[in-house]
Formats: C-alpha cells, sequence, structure tokens
C-alpha cells in the first residue's frame, strides 16, 4: 500500500487513489469544509480543484490540505 | 425658586458637512479602498467580537492566514461569520520562515479563490518576528513575476523598503515594532526617510498598541495602517477599533493641516496688548 505524508502525518491510501479519492475519504471520516474553502498541494506544487480526479498520489507523496483561518 | 423653565437643549445638533469629513479612498495597485486602516482577524475571543470590532473599525479589507485543514472539522468559525460581499480579503504568509514557502502560500491562497494578491510576510526568526529581508526580496520577485500584487512587511530598514519597491511591490508595509509588541511607533525617523523615499503607498504595519500609535503613523505621512493584535487583544476590542478608526482620520487630516513649529517658550493666544491695570 502506498504511504503518503498528509499534512506531515503519515498515511497509507490504496494503490492508484486519486486527490478526489482521498479528499472523499478525508470527508467521510469527518471533513466538513466546502470543496472551494480547501486548496491541495502535491509535492509543493497546487493540484486544481479540476484534476482531483485525474491526479494519481504515489507512494512517498508530500500532501498538504489547507484553508483560510484569522490572521494578521 | 424660578418657575422659569429652560427649554428642553436639542440632544444632538446637525452636523455640519465638516464633520462627516473623511480621508479619501487609498488605491493599491488596481484595487481602492474607502477605509485606510486594513485589519487582521486573528486572536479575537469570539467570532462576535471579532465581527463587531471589524464593523466599528470601518474597515474594507481584513487579512487572514491559511494554515492546514482540521480533518474533524469544517471552515474556520472565523470565514463562516466574515461577510464576503463587504469585506475583501487579504491573505498574509504569516509563519513562513523561507522565501519558498512564504511563495507557495500565495499560490494556495490563490487557489482559494483570494484573488492575485498578497500580504508577503518571511520572518526571520521565531522570537522576534522580524522579517528576514533577503528572503522577502526572493519572494517578492518570485511572486510579482507570477503575477501578483505584493503589499510587502519589512522591518523600518529605507534601503530594504526602496529594494522591495524596485522589485515590483505594490505596497511596501514596513513595520512600527515588533508584531503583537504594542510598542507602537519606536523609530519615526526611518520611516519618514522611507516615506520621503519611497512612490508606491507606504502602509504601516504591526506594532500597533493603542489609537495614537495609529495617528503618529498618519501623521508622518503614511498612506494607512494595519494592525490586528492592537484590537484584538484590547479588553474592549470593539471600543478600541471604534478608537482606531477616528485616530486613522485624526492623523491623516493633522498630517496635511501644516502644523505649528515647535518652540521652546511660550507664545501668548490672547492678545497682550489692554491688558487691564497696566
Amino acid at each position: 500500500m502506498p504511504t503518503i505524508s498528509l499534512n506531515g502525518e503519515q498515511r497509507t491510501i490504496p494503490p492508484s487513489s486519486t486527490v478526489e479519492d482521498l479528499v472523499r475519504s478525508l470527508e467521510s471520516e469527518g471533513l466538513t469544509a466546502d470543496r472551494r474553502a480547501i486548496a491541495v498541494e502535491v509535492n509543493r506544487s497546487i493540484v486544481p480543484r479540476s484534476t482531483y480526479e485525474t491526479h494519481t498520489l504515489d507512494d512517498r507523496d508530500e500532501i498538504e490540505i489547507v484553508t483560510i483561518v484569522g490572521g494578521g | 425658586m424660578s418657575d422659569t423653565t429652560l427649554p428642553d437643549a436639542p440632544r444632538t445638533r446637525p452636523e455640519s458637512p465638516a464633520a462627516t469629513l473623511s480621508p479619501p479612498p487609498i488605491t493599491l495597485g488596481d484595487r481602492t479602498f474607502q477605509s485606510r486602516l486594513f485589519v487582521g482577524t486573528g486572536k479575537y475571543r469570539d467570532p462576535e467580537t471579532m465581527i463587531a470590532a471589524l464593523d466599528a473599525s470601518g474597515c474594507d479589507v481584513v487579512t487572514v492566514a491559511i494554515r492546514r485543514v482540521d480533518f474533524k472539522g469544517g471552515e474556520d468559525p472565523v470565514m463562516a461569520h466574515l461577510d464576503r460581499g463587504r469585506y475583501t480579503i487579504l491573505p498574509n504568509t504569516a509563519g513562513c520562515f523561507d522565501a519558498e514557502d512564504a511563495v507557495r502560500v500565495a499560490r494556495l491562497s490563490r487557489e482559494l479563490g483570494l484573488g492575485d494578491w498578497v500580504k508577503l510576510e518571511v520572518l526571520g526568526d521565531r522570537k522576534t518576528l522580524l522579517p528576514d529581508p533577503v528572503g522577502t526580496l526572493e519572494a517578492c520577485r518570485t511572486l510579482v513575476g507570477e503575477g501578483f500584487s505584493v503589499l510587502a512587511y519589512t522591518s523600518d530598514d529605507p534601503v530594504m523598503a526602496l529594494r522591495l519597491q524596485d522589485a515590483g511591490a505594490t505596497s511596501v508595509m514596513p513595520a512600527g515594532s515588533p508584531i503583537g509588541s504594542g510598542q507602537g511607533i519606536v523609530n519615526p525617523n526611518s520611516l519618514r526617510i522611507i516615506l520621503e523615499t519611497l512612490s508606491v503607498p507606504v502602509i504601516i504595519d504591526a506594532g500597533v498598541g493603542t489609537a495614537s500609535d495609529v495617528t503618529i503613523a498618519m501623521e508622518l505621512g503614511a498612506e494607512g495602517v494595519l494592525l490586528n493584535t492592537g484590537i484584538a487583544g484590547a479588553e474592549d476590542p470593539v471600543a478600541m477599533a471604534h478608537a482606531m478608526r477616528r485616530a486613522l482620520d485624526a492623523g491623516y487630516f493633522a498630517a496635511r493641516a501644516g502644523r505649528i513649529p515647535k518652540r521652546l517658550y511660550a507664545t501668548a493666544s490672547s492678545p497682550t496688548e489692554g491688558v487691564i491695570g497696566e
């Protein structure tokens, strides 16, 4: 099973998972943020929303999923 | 006792046009805003207090940060409460300690729909939170090259401010004093040189502790002030936001009103001739 780094935590994912698969599994685990309120980066490059379904994740990929918070 | 009664004095008198005079709008690149006060959305005790304080401040632009999402939750409560129709959101790169991370955050904020502008912060160390000039300049060049409008947070160093302007910054934002320190404007002379030298709008960012700090920044000739902790950390954030708004207007007009020179000795305000008993 491929192991990825997700927001700094190790996580195993099914082979050939896409960004869409990952986001869906996070949503089933409790993520309620609107899709427009998150942005995804894989290996330091933005993954546009339009390519979530086609972007396949590989072993050792480093993924960041971010949102907007209060700040100065 | 007299039975004469005085008529009730009007509780309020009609305001003259001068009483409602406001500073003109500020233009940053291709964006124009009525208010010159820019307010952060961090560190409020609850979202309701933040909303009331932002309202009292009269600001049009609020800053936000970009952080890892909480997988056990949804949108940050701050964002859920913010009226996106009323406020323009300026994302920052706060918490980034090198140019690459700051550039990544700016790209992420653009992906989040916050547009092609960013308050660039590249910090040097966690204790002072002073800006890293080398990283800031590098990130500024990269982001300008990618079409971002960069509002660059920097120290009060006049040469660095000029370098950021040369790198294409839309606005240069020197600190009055360290972030969240409440020390106010500690080096007015450096800020004066920056204000004299630069042609892009200069916004004083960071260090504001109370309303008079905002007035001092504006009296020096700043185009605007950005603050967060000075309001969010006050005992009564809504009252402080109200004060900050008035302080900005006071400083704006005073800066253009031509103040009297400072003199060592007194000069009488009333006529010196015709005093009785002479």
